[in-house]
């Protein structure tokens, strides 16, 4: 009885850390894959919100050449974060259909796979299509070429 | 002793329970921090967003100046005599830049509205009449501007207050072909050729009929009793009325911002009066608007004030927007 004893308590204790193991494994196998699918829905998030506010960003100078004259100076300067959940990612501005006015933004995490469009519509200009890094980016209308030009700050 | 290994035993194996449960709760808290601490993240980003930062609050101040300064202008225009105009409206502006500035600067923001001194800001123009009836609509001197049928009252303008009064139509002229026309012509580009033709059709009740056609071809009409020497009809296009009663072909005539130039085409087919107001000053084109309109009693050709230019600045940390803003009598209707 004894000697079955002690060996029942090697056995248990070998169970016990096999099973801790075991677990912690798992845990920590399935939490990465929740912490990497929330990793990729916080970038989608975070892009779709930096695409909108520079979408608004886009539109808003475009109004700002609502005035009978040409405005002399334009520009709205966004401060957008240059990594989103530590990925860096690229802005592309891209031309659909500029006889009514219709552009897209694309934004690219470059880590992952994530990337979001957002449409822009211009009312009485045109945008430049154009590609940039994401960080902060200065917004502007050229008044020599009539355009609405998204540039790195 | 054995009870005291059997009790060393349970101790060491809830130690390790223990030890797997605090990895797991660690490992658990780690996951939940950067879930959360990501999506307040977001929020922020979210929040940075605002009027000031995105740009708007320019565009909606400088609307809210060009509409306070129209006003007043308008105002000005009304109650003061040709002539008399330029020092009411100076007066206003300054204080309204002022106080803009004053009020902005507080916020940090830098909002600047002045007007160009000795009358620099103020954009001149010319009222154009044929103020005698019984002439046709034909160019008053100076010779046809354009072909042996047409010619161009005015050039590349913007217009307003624009009025006919027709006191007849030439016989014969049932059909728009044959009847006078006028085309406000503009580049595809603006938004097209607008026109319309003014004929009386006897077969009609209301056998006067003033027909529109849009740059995209929709014809449009309305009627009115026919005219006679003592009985007119008074086309208002800036109001698009005619005789007092809505016309709704001459409600989308709306160039907006553009310049067009007005053609007037079978000008002996229609008899009667017509003025309006464009943007240019009497010494403008060639021939001049004087050459064209200034022959004494049956037309003139008047300086008059168009519009007034002021100058719009708005300075934040993020937004930097300069431009003149012109502030007139809205154009036709």
């Amino acid at each position: 009885m004894m000697d079955d004893r002690a060996v029942s308590t090697a056995v248990s204790y070998v169970l016990i850390v096999s099973l801790a193991l075991l677990l912690t494994t798992g845990l920590v196998l399935g939490t990465e894959s929740l912490i990497e699918d929330q990793r990729e829905e916080t970038i989608r998030q975070q892009l779709e919100v930096v695409g909108q506010q520079l979408a608004g960003t886009v539109m808003t100078v475009d109004r700002f050449n609502e005035t009978e004259a040409v405005p002399q100076t334009a520009t709205v300067t966004r401060q957008f974060p240059e990594r989103i959940a530590g990925s860096q990612y690229r802005i592309t501005v891209a031309a659909d259909s500029p006889d009514d006015g219709r552009y897209t933004i694309y934004l690219d995490a470059v880590d992952t796979n994530v990337n979001v469009s957002v449409p822009v519509r211009a009312a009485d200009t045109d945008v430049r299509s154009t590609r940039l890094n994401g960080g902060t980016v200065r917004v502007a209308y050229v008044d020599a070429t009539a355009e609405v030009v998204v540039r790195s700050a | 002793m054995a009870g005291v290994a059997f009790g060393d035993t349970r101790r060491g194996r809830r130690a390790q329970l223990l030890l797997a449960g605090a990895f797991i709760l660690a490992v658990a808290l780690i996951g939940l921090t950067i879930v959360f601490t990501s999506s307040s993240y977001t929020t922020a980003l979210v929040n940075q967003e605002n009027e000031v930062v995105r740009g708007a609050d320019a565009v909606s101040l400088r609307e809210a100046v060009q509409a306070d300064l129209t006003r007043q202008f308008e105002h000005v225009y009304e109650t003061n005599p040709r002539g008399s105009r330029r020092a009411p409206f100076e007066a206003v502006v300054s204080p309204i830049g002022n106080e803009t500035a004053g009020h902005y600067s507080r916020q940090g923001r830098l909002v600047n509205v002045t007007m160009d001194a000795a009358g620099a800001g103020f954009i001149p123009g010319t009222q154009i009449k044929q103020q005698q009836s019984g002439f046709t609509f034909e160019q008053p001197a100076g010779g046809a501007t354009g072909g042996t049928d047409y010619w161009y009252p005015v050039e590349h303008v913007e217009v307003r207050n624009m009025t006919l009064v027709v006191t007849d139509v030439a016989s014969g002229t049932a059909q728009p072909e044959d009847a006078f026309n006028l085309t406000f012509e503009t580049p595809a580009d603006a938004g097209g050729n607008w026109s319309f033709t003014i004929y009386q059709d006897f077969s009609l009740s209301d056998p006067f009929v003033l027909r529109t056609r849009s740059p995209e071809g929709v014809v449009r009409k309305c009627y009115a009793d026919s005219v006679a020497a003592s009985k007119s009809a008074t086309i208002h296009v800036h109001n698009g009325t005619i005789n007092g009663v809505d016309c709704d072909a001459l409600n989308p005539i709306d160039p907006g911002r553009h310049k067009y130039t007005l053609n007037f085409t079978r000008s002996d087919q229609i008899f009667g009066k017509y003025w309006m107001t464009v943007d240019k000053p009497p010494t403008s084109g060639s021939p001049t608007l004087n050459n064209k309109f200034d022959t004494g009693t049956r037309s003139a050709a008047e300086t008059v004030l168009f519009g007034a230019r002021v100058r719009y600045r708005y300075h934040s940390g993020t937004v930097s927007y300069e431009t003149n803003i012109d502030i007139a009598h809205r154009e036709i209707a």
